[in-house]
C-alpha cells in the first residue's frame, strides 16, 4: 500500500515540481534581462558620436536637419529618459526601427534568427559527433597511441581559427572538388562546410573533457563492481560510465553554445550566410543601435534558454537530481 | 581489463581522420601563386560630354545561349533599395541601376546617351534644361510614367528634407520644375549646372517612384518599383536579391543596343564581404561576376585564362591623405611638404597593391581633361628633402628617432577606414622613418565619416568617385567642412572662390585652366598627400559578353549582357 502510495506521488509530482521549477527559472531570467538591456543600452551610449552622425556619410543632411532628426530620434533627451522610454517601449514588445532602412528590429530579427539557430545547432551537433566518440577512444585508451593521437588532433582542432578552416574547406571542397556549395543554397548541403568549421574547435574541447571525465569515472569503485560483475568492457563504457561523465559536459556543452554564437558571427562573413552574427555586425559597424540592442537581448534570452534546457537535462541524465 | 578498440574499426577511424586533415594540409599548399607585378590596363582620357544627344545607334540584338540566368557577386549588402534616399553603399547604387532608369546615361567611352529622356536641350547659361521624355513608358507597377513623374521626382528632392547621396548634389540648386506635356519637363536650376548631364547619369539619380515612396514610406527600400529592365522580386536578406527581366521593357535606351526586354531572364545580387570567399565562388561556378576582386589575386586570375578579369581606373579624387591645416604640427606648411617627400608611393603600389595601380599626384585622377600633368613634376619621393625641411620648421631629431620641437613630439594621427586605406602602415612606417611618431587610428564605415569631419585627426585616408571636376567642390570647398568626405580645413577665400567660379564656368578652355589653377594651389599648399589612381577589378566568366560599364567605371549595367 505504502509503495503504491510512493509510486503515484512519484508520477503524478514530479511533473509539477519540473512546471514550479521551470516557472521560477523563467522568472529569473526576467531581472537577468533588464540587466542586459540596461548593460547593453549604456555600452552602446559609450561609442563616440551617435547614430545621426554616423548617418551623416549615408545621407547628405545640414546641421538643421540633423538636430531636427536628433530630436525626432530623442537622442536630445538625457540618458535615463532615453532608457525609460526604451524600456517602456520593450514592455510592450516593440524592439524599434533600424535607423538604415527603417525596418522594424523584430522583422529584422526574426529572418534571420532562424539561420543562426541552424549554424549553431548543426555546428553543435559536428561537435558532439566527433568530440564524444573520440574523447571516449582516448580515455579508454589512456596512456596508450591512440590517446596520444586523439589527444593531438584535438589540439590541432582548439587551435585552428574557425575562418581559416572555413576558407581551406571552401577551396578544397567547392572549389577544387565541386562538391558542395559556398553561398546560394540555403539547404543541407550549404550547412555542411560552416558547420564543420564552426564546430571542429568544439569538437576539440569535447573531445578533452569528456577524456578527462571518463577518466575519472572509469577510476571509481561503481565502475570496478561492474567490471567485476562481469559486464563486457563497451556496457561498463558507454552504460554506466560515460552517463556520469554526461553530466560535466552538460554544463559545458551548454556554455559552449554561447561560443558557437560568437563564431557564428565570423562564419556567416566568411560563407556570406544570413543570420544573427552578420545582422549584428552591420548593426555594429553603421552605428544602428537599435538593432545592436536587438540582437544582444535576443542572444542573451536564447543562451538563458539553452542553459535552463541544460538544467533539465541533468535530470533526464542523472534521476537522482529532483527539482523543487 | 582495458576496453579496446577493434583493430580495422580503430584503424579506419583514424585514418579517415588522419586523411581529413591530410586534405585541409593540401588545401593550404595550393595558396595562390604570387602575381607578377605589371602595370593595370590603362583607360583613355575622357573626353567632354556632348550636351546634345547623339543619333539612334542601329540596334543589333546578339545571338544568346540558352544560360539567361546571371549572378554578380558583390562586397556588402545595400540596407535598402531606393534611388531617391540612396545611402552611399556602392552595391545599393549597383542594384538600383538595374531597377530603376536615369534621364541620360555615360558609358565608359564618356558618350551621353538619351534614358528615359530622348533628347535635351540647355539655355545658354545653363540654368534651364528641357527634357524630352520616352513615350509609353510604365513603371514596373504598370501605372504610366508621364512628364509628372520626373516633376513629382525633382519636386520630392527640393523639397524632403532628406534625401540621398545622388539627388542630394542637385537638391540645392533645384528650382522650378514644370511638365510642359505629357512628354515635356522643364528644369530650372538656381545656379548654372554645366554638368548637369553628368551627375543625372549617375545610377542614384534614377528617376524613383514617389507615388511608391507616399504609399510605403520606408518600405518602398524593400519594394523598390522602377521603369527599367529589371523587376524587384525578392530580397533574401543576409543572402540574395533577386530580380526578373521586365517583359514590357522596350524603351531602353540606345546605349543598350537592344530593340526589346533584356536578354538576361533572371539577375542575381550576392553579398559576400570576404574577398577570397567572394572569387572562391567564382572559381567554383556559383557566381559569373565578381567585383572588387583582390589586388594580390588580379595576375593569379587573370594568367589562369578561366576568367576575363577588367580593370576599371575609377574617375575622381584619387586615393590619398588630407592633412589637417588647422591642428598642429600640420599647421605648418613645410611640416605637410615633408610628409608628401617622406612617402614612398612607388613602394606602396608595389608592396601593397602588387603594382595594380598607378601613382597620384594630385587632386583630381588624370581621366579627366581638366588633369594638370605639370603636377607630376611637383614632389618626389625623397626623404632627404623631408628631413631638411623639418629640420628648417624648427623639429630637431631626438635620442629616440622621434623629433621635437618646443617640448611638443613630433606626432601625427592616421585614420584608416579598413579594408579601403591598406597603404597607411608603409605611410605610417615612412613618416617614422623621417622622425614622427605616427600613429595608425583603424575605423570603420561611419566611425570613419566621424572620425574625418570631426576634425581631430592629423592625416586622415580619403578618395572620391565622381565623374566630373566641379564635383571636386565637396571635397576642398569650405563649406564642406564638418560633412563628409571634406577634411583639409584651409578656410581660404582664394580656394573657394576658384573652385565656385570653375563649376559655373562654360567654356571649355577657360574651365580647364580654372581646375589647372585649383590643383596647383592645392599641392602647392600641400593640402593632401596623394597616393595612387585606384583600380576596381572585375572577373566574370569568359562567354559573358554585353554588359556596359558606367561613366564612373564602377557600375555595371546588365540589361544587354548575355552569355555567348
Amino acid at each position: 500500500m505504502d509503495q503504491t502510495c510512493q509510486v503515484a506521488r512519484h508520477l503524478t509530482g514530479l511533473p509539477k515540481i519540473m512546471t514550479n521549477y521551470l516557472l521560477q527559472r523563467l522568472a529569473l531570467t526576467l531581472p537577468i534581462l533588464l540587466g542586459i538591456v540596461i548593460v547593453t543600452f549604456f555600452i552602446v551610449q559609450l561609442i563616440p558620436g551617435d547614430a545621426v552622425s554616423a548617418m551623416q556619410g549615408q545621407v547628405k543632411m545640414s546641421a538643421q536637419q540633423m538636430e531636427q532628426m536628433r530630436e525626432t530620434l530623442g537622442l536630445n533627451d538625457p540618458l535615463h529618459v532615453q532608457l525609460g522610454k526604451y524600456l517602456v517601449r520593450l514592455a510592450q514588445g516593440d524592439l524599434g526601427r533600424s535607423l538604415f532602412g527603417s525596418q522594424p528590429v523584430a522583422l529584422l530579427i526574426g529572418a534571420n534568427i532562424g539561420a543562426t539557430i541552424q549554424l549553431t545547432v548543426a555546428a553543435m551537433i559536428v561537435a558532439i559527433a566527433i568530440g564524444l566518440p573520440l574523447g571516449v577512444v582516448a580515455a579508454v585508451q589512456h596512456g596508450r597511441a591512440w590517446d596520444v593521437a586523439a589527444t593531438a588532433v584535438a589540439m590541432i582542432g582548439v587551435s585552428i581559427p574557425s575562418f581559416w578552416l572555413g576558407l581551406m574547406m571552401i577551396q578544397l571542397f567547392a572549389v577544387t572538388l565541386g562538391w558542395l556549395p559556398i553561398t546560394g543554397d540555403r539547404g543541407i548541403r550549404g550547412l555542411i562546410m560552416p558547420a564543420v568549421a564552426l564546430g571542429v574547435a568544439e569538437a576539440a574541447i569535447i573531445t578533452r573533457m569528456t577524456r578527462s571525465t571518463l577518466i575519472e569515472v572509469l577510476g571509481t569503485d561503481y565502475v570496478r563492481t561492474a567490471r567485476a560483475k562481469g559486464l563486457i568492457e563497451r556496457a561498463v563504457v558507454w552504460k554506466h560510465a560515460l552517463r556520469n561523465a554526461l553530466l560535466p559536459l552538460l554544463t559545458m556543452i551548454g556554455m559552449q553554445f554561447g561560443t558557437l554564437f560568437g563564431g557564428a558571427v565570423i562564419i556567416e562573413n566568411v560563407f556570406s550566410r544570413q543570420g544573427l552574427g552578420t545582422l549584428a555586425t552591420q548593426a555594429v559597424i553603421n552605428r544602428d543601435f537599435p538593432v545592436v540592442q536587438g540582437c544582444v537581448m535576443i542572444a542573451a534570452i536564447l543562451y538563458v534558454l539553452v542553459n535552463l534546457v541544460v538544467d533539465v537535462l541533468y535530470a533526464v541524465v542523472d534521476p537522482r537530481i529532483r527539482y523543487g | 581489463m582495458a576496453y579496446r578498440l577493434k583493430p580495422r574499426r580503430a584503424f579506419f577511424l583514424f585514418t579517415a581522420l588522419w586523411m581529413s586533415l591530410a586534405l585541409l594540409l593540401a588545401a593550404c599548399g595550393s595558396a595562390p601563386a604570387q602575381p607578377e607585378a605589371g602595370p593595370p590596363p590603362t583607360t583613355a582620357p575622357a573626353a567632354p560630354p556632348p550636351t546634345t544627344a547623339p543619333a539612334e545607334p542601329a540596334a543589333a540584338a546578339p545571338e544568346a545561349s540558352t544560360k539567361s540566368r546571371l549572378v554578380f557577386s558583390g562586397n556588402q549588402e545595400p540596407a535598402s533599395i531606393d534611388v531617391v534616399t540612396m545611402s552611399g553603399n556602392v552595391n545599393e547604387r549597383q542594384v538600383a541601376g538595374q531597377i530603376f532608369e536615369t534621364l541620360v546615361y555615360i558609358d565608359q567611352s564618356q558618350t551621353v546617351y538619351p534614358g528615359l529622356a530622348l533628347s535635351w536641350e540647355r539655355s545658354e547659361d545653363a540654368t534651364v534644361w528641357t527634357f524630352e521624355l520616352a513615350q509609353g513608358v510604365q513603371w514596373h507597377d504598370g501605372a504610366p510614367f508621364t512628364a509628372q513623374s520626373v516633376v513629382d521626382y525633382f519636386t520630392y528632392v527640393r523639397d524632403n528634407g532628406t534625401v540621398g547621396t545622388g539627388p542630394g548634389q542637385l537638391k540645392s540648386v533645384i528650382g522650378a520644375v514644370e511638365a510642359l506635356d505629357d512628354a515635356t519637363v522643364q528644369l530650372t536650376l538656381t545656379a548654372p549646372r554645366p554638368d548637369l548631364l553628368v551627375e543625372l547619369a549617375d545610377p542614384g539619380m534614377g528617376i524613383g517612384n514617389i507615388a511608391n515612396l507616399e504609399a510605403l514610406g520606408p518600405d518602398a527600400g524593400f519594394n523598390p518599383v522602377g521603369t527599367g529592365p529589371f523587376k524587384f522580386r525578392e530580397w533574401i536578406r543576409g543572402s540574395e536579391i533577386v530580380l526578373e527581366r521586365n517583359p514590357d521593357w522596350t524603351w531602353g535606351s540606345s546605349m543598350f543596343q537592344l530593340d526589346g526586354p533584356s536578354l538576361i531572364e533572371e539577375l542575381i545580387f550576392r553579398f559576400t564581404p570576404e574577398a577570397q570567399t567572394r572569387l572562391a565562388t567564382l572559381e567554383a561556378g556559383e557566381v559569373d561576376f565578381v567585383d572588387m576582386l583582390p589586388f594580390q589575386d588580379v595576375a593569379r586570375v587573370r594568367e589562369s585564362g578561366q576568367f576575363a578579369v577588367s580593370g576599371f581606373l575609377l574617375p575622381g579624387m584619387p586615393q590619398m591623405n588630407y592633412m589637417h591645416t588647422g591642428l598642429a604640427p600640420t599647421d605648418d606648411l613645410n611640416v605637410r611638404k615633408a610628409i608628401i617627400y617622406a612617402t614612398d608611393k612607388q613602394g606602396i603600389i608595389d608592396s601593397v597593391y602588387f603594382g595594380m595601380v598607378e601613382p597620384a599626384y594630385g587632386p583630381l585622377s588624370r581621366v579627366f581633361p581638366e588633369y594638370e600633368p605639370a603636377l607630376e613634376e611637383m614632389y618626389s619621393y625623397d626623404p632627404e628633402q623631408a628631413m631638411q625641411l623639418l629640420d628648417e620648421a624648427g623639429w630637431a631629431m631626438g635620442a629616440d628617432g622621434v623629433r621635437t620641437k618646443d617640448g611638443q613630439r613630433l606626432e601625427v594621427t592616421i585614420v584608416e577606414n579598413k579594408s579601403w586605406n591598406d597603404w597607411v602602415y608603409v605611410l605610417q612606417a615612412n613618416l617614422q622613418a623621417v622622425g614622427f611618431d605616427a600613429q595608425v587610428l583603424t575605423t570603420q564605415g561611419p566611425s570613419n565619416t566621424e572620425a574625418i569631419v570631426s576634425g581631430s585627426y592629423q592625416v586622415p585616408a580619403m578618395g572620391d568617385v565622381f565623374a566630373t571636376a566641379s564635383q571636386m567642390t565637396r571635397d576642398w570647398h569650405s563649406e564642406g567642412f564638418g560633412t563628409f568626405p571634406s577634411g583639409h580645413f584651409l578656410a581660404s577665400a582664394e580656394l573657394d572662390g576658384m573652385l565656385k567660379a570653375a563649376e559655373t564656368e562654360l567654356d571649355p578652355d577657360t574651365r580647364k585652366q580654372m581646375y589647372s589653377d585649383i590643383q596647383i594651389y592645392i599641392m602647392d599648399n600641400a593640402l593632401m598627400v596623394p597616393i595612387f589612381e585606384l583600380y576596381f577589378y572585375a572577373a566574370h566568366s569568359n562567354n559573358l559578353k554585353g554588359f556596359i560599364v558606367d561613366g564612373t567605371g564602377f557600375y555595371k549595367y546588365f540589361a544587354s549582357a548575355y552569355f555567348e
